[in-house]
Formats: structure tokens, sequence, C-alpha cells
């Protein structure tokens, strides 16, 4: 397998559809290139003061992302990661795009996904003691088994946006497996069965704003971290054309922004098609019927 | 590699002519050897961090890595990096030709 690294002159050198065949890439400085950095900075550090505190944002600003389990536990990690997702998650398209923007083109538009992940990864001696009650936060808040995204109801053509906000190194990185990306594998569960071979994998080392591009039906993992440095990093899929799925549409649905019709007038209706499916009516559906027997409870409750 | 005990049960055999430097072969159900430039160590082959296959891990400057999340160990004391994961088993190897040996087991 292939990477390219490629500086801001030469990010055109790339494409979605190259990507979604198999090449992984990495965009140095992309996020200050695109003028996003200083934005996700301030984002995190608001989230950091208002779980933390004044002092612990300080202290994260003085000392760089890589040290926050310094200045916060693992009890505030766990409430900084969902409200920052939230917040990033506002703007996604703002966050995105101008990414996109920078690539090469592509033969079908891409699609933008209406989730950004935050992944903050501590040194594994203090993730150990949550691991038992963390498993839903597999690579969020501790290291992620080798899968495929598509396993987990994620689009075939979904990429994945890797961005390294403090800086990711050899001990704490990614893992992409080449050597078995085309091949099948003995699953369990929504992960690869323990004891499938996938070959030596390929770790990334990347500078703060560096973005990693790579298909999710790559199978990744995370490097357990034995460093003494938090690894941070946020990401964003988008799919190459609409989503398309193996079985399922997920279990959880997302909005997909059509990114064509996300930066025009029409940005109303560019997750028009992600709506149009069995998992948007399945969420419609449950949500409808979670929020009558919520009003039915409280009818009780004042009728008491 | 640790002291071979007198009346030791024999848990594999290899040939270290299949195995090169860098090489890790299975050798039973739960052992795997490895050879590094230093020469050949028999160790457990679960990972003690998540339960994946050693065997299918692979070696990098005298170290085993795990395939699953590249946590290291070092073959001759069974050692990782974390204190949160214990040590691998490391099982006493004995010589039984000039390119032959038996892996025993360490609990007898």
């Amino acid at each position: 397998m292939e990477t390219e690294v490629l500086a801001p002159d030469s990010y055109d050198r790339i494409s979605l559809d190259d990507v979604v065949r198999g090449k992984v890439a990495v965009l140095t400085g992309c996020l200050q290139h695109a003028g996003l950095f200083d934005d996700v900075v301030a984002a995190t550090l608001d989230v950091v003061e208002d779980v933390g505190g004044i002092a612990a944002r300080a202290a994260v600003e003085r000392d760089g992302f890589e040290k926050l389990h310094h200045h916060m536990g693992m009890e505030e990690a766990i409430k900084v990661r969902p409200r920052l997702a939230d917040r990033l998650s506002d703007d996604v398209v703002g966050l995105v795009s101008p990414i996109l923007a920078g690539l090469g083109r592509s033969a079908r538009s891409p699609y933008i996904c209406g989730q950004v992940y935050v992944r903050i990864i501590m040194p594994e001696d203090i993730v150990a003691g949550y691991r038992s009650r963390l498993r839903g936060e597999a690579g969020f808040l501790v290291p992620h088994s080798p899968h495929r995204d598509s396993w987990f109801s994620q689009g075939t053509n979904s990429i994945n946006l890797w961005m390294a906000v403090g800086r990711v190194s050899a001990g704490n990185s990614l893992l992409v497996y080449p050597d078995v990306y085309h091949t099948d594998q003995g699953r369990s569960g929504n992960l690869v069965h323990p004891g499938e071979p996938l070959g030596r994998p390929v770790r990334y080392e990347l500078s703060p704003g560096d973005v990693l591009l790579f298909h999710g039906d790559h199978v990744h993992s995370s490097e357990v971290n034995i460093t003494e440095d938090t690894r941070y990093v946020i990401t964003a899929r988008v799919s190459v054309g609409a989503p398309k799925y193996n079985n399922k549409e997920g279990s959880s649905w997302v909005p997909y922004y059509h990114w064509g019709l996300a930066e025009s007038r029409l940005r109303a209706v560019s997750s028009m098609r992600s709506r149009a499916t069995v998992a948007y009516l399945r969420r419609r559906v449950l949500s409808r019927l979670s929020s009558t027997l919520s009003r039915g409870s409280s009818t009780l409750s004042r009728g008491k | 590699m640790p002291a071979v005990p007198e009346n030791a049960k024999v848990v594999g055999r290899v040939d270290v002519r299949d195995v090169p430097v860098g090489g890790i072969v299975p050798v039973s159900d739960r052992v795997c050897v490895v050879r590094t430039g230093e020469g050949f160590f028999a160790v457990q082959r679960i990972c003690p961090h998540a339960g994946a296959d050693l065997a299918n891990g692979y070696e990098e400057s005298g170290r085993l890595l795990c395939a699953w999340h590249n946590l290291p160990f070092d073959p001759r004391t069974g050692q990782s990096p974390l204190e949160s994961v214990r040590a691998l088993a490391v099982y006493p190897m004995r010589q039984t030709g000039p390119q032959t040996y038996e892996v025993l087991d360490r609990d007898r």
C-alpha cells in the first residue's frame, strides 16, 4: 500500500477516488492551511474549561493537548468527548468542506457525514482502569481493536478524515493493515477474530494539523498508548457518492450532506437523500414513540 | 531464558531452520517461538492486553510486537512497557539436536 505525504501545494494530487481504492494520504499542515486549526483548538479549550474550569484550560493551553491527562482525569475526559463532538458536529460541513476543496476531483460528489468524532486516548496505564466501563468508547477514549468501519454499519465507500489536533507519535498512533485490505477475515462480532493473521501494521506519526485520509474498509485499529502523551485527534467521514451499505444502513442514523448542495443555496435539502432511508424512518418512529411515552408518563405523574 | 526444571514436560518442538531472524512460529496452542538477532525465545501465544495471537505478531529491534495494538514485549523477560499489562510467560528451551529445540513447560 502506498502512502502519499502531501504538502499544501500538492493536496490535489490525491482524490477521494484514490482513497476509496485503498491509497492512504497524509495532508501535512492541512488544518492550518484550510484555516481550521485555530477554531478547533479554541473549541476544544472552551469545552475543557466548561468541564475542568479555567485553571485546566490555562494549563492545557500552556502544556499542549499531549499533557491533557496531567490536568484532567478520565472522568472529565468522559464528559469532554461528547460535548466537544456535539459542538464540532454543529458545523461539520464548515469543517470538512475546506479540506475537500483542496483535493483532486473525484468522479462522484462526496457526501459529508453529519457527525464529528472526538478521540482522546490517554496513556494506557491510565486508560486500563476504565477499560471495562468504557467498552462503548472503543476508538474514542480506549484503543480500538482491528475492524473495518462497514462492520459497524458505516458505508463501504466511507473515507475517514483523521485530523491530528495534538501530536500523534509512534506508540499512540493509528494502525492500518495493508496486507489484508482486500481479503476476508474471520470476525468476532464487529472485530477481527483475535486469531486472524493481519500482517504487519503501518502506523502514522503526525504533527498537529496534519490530516490522514484512509478508506474505512481498510482494517485498522488503535495503537495502545505506550507513550507519556495523550493522543488527541478528531475525525470526520465522507463517502464517495451516497453511502453504500453491506447489509444494513446503520443502527444509529446520522445525516449525510451532499457536498455540492451543502455549499449552495440548496443546503436545506442537502441531507434529503439520507433521510429517504429505512434507518431514518426507524429513528423517527422511535423518537416519536419515546416522546409519546414520556408525555404519558408525565401525565400519570401529574395525576398522582 | 528460565532455568530448565529436571522433569519438565515438553510443550512443543521447533526446528530453527524454520524460523528466520524476525520470524515467529506457533509450537503449541499456547506457546510460540520468536527469533530475534539475539536468539530464540519461547513465550505465551495469547497477548495479555487484549487476547490476540502473538504468533501473528512481528519482531522489530529485538522486541515481539502484538499486531492488534502494536504492544511490544521483550521476549527475554516477557515484559511490556506497561505496568497495567502482565508480563508474558517465558518458557525454557532445551537443545535436542544441532538445529532442534524442545520448549518445556515452566510449571513443572
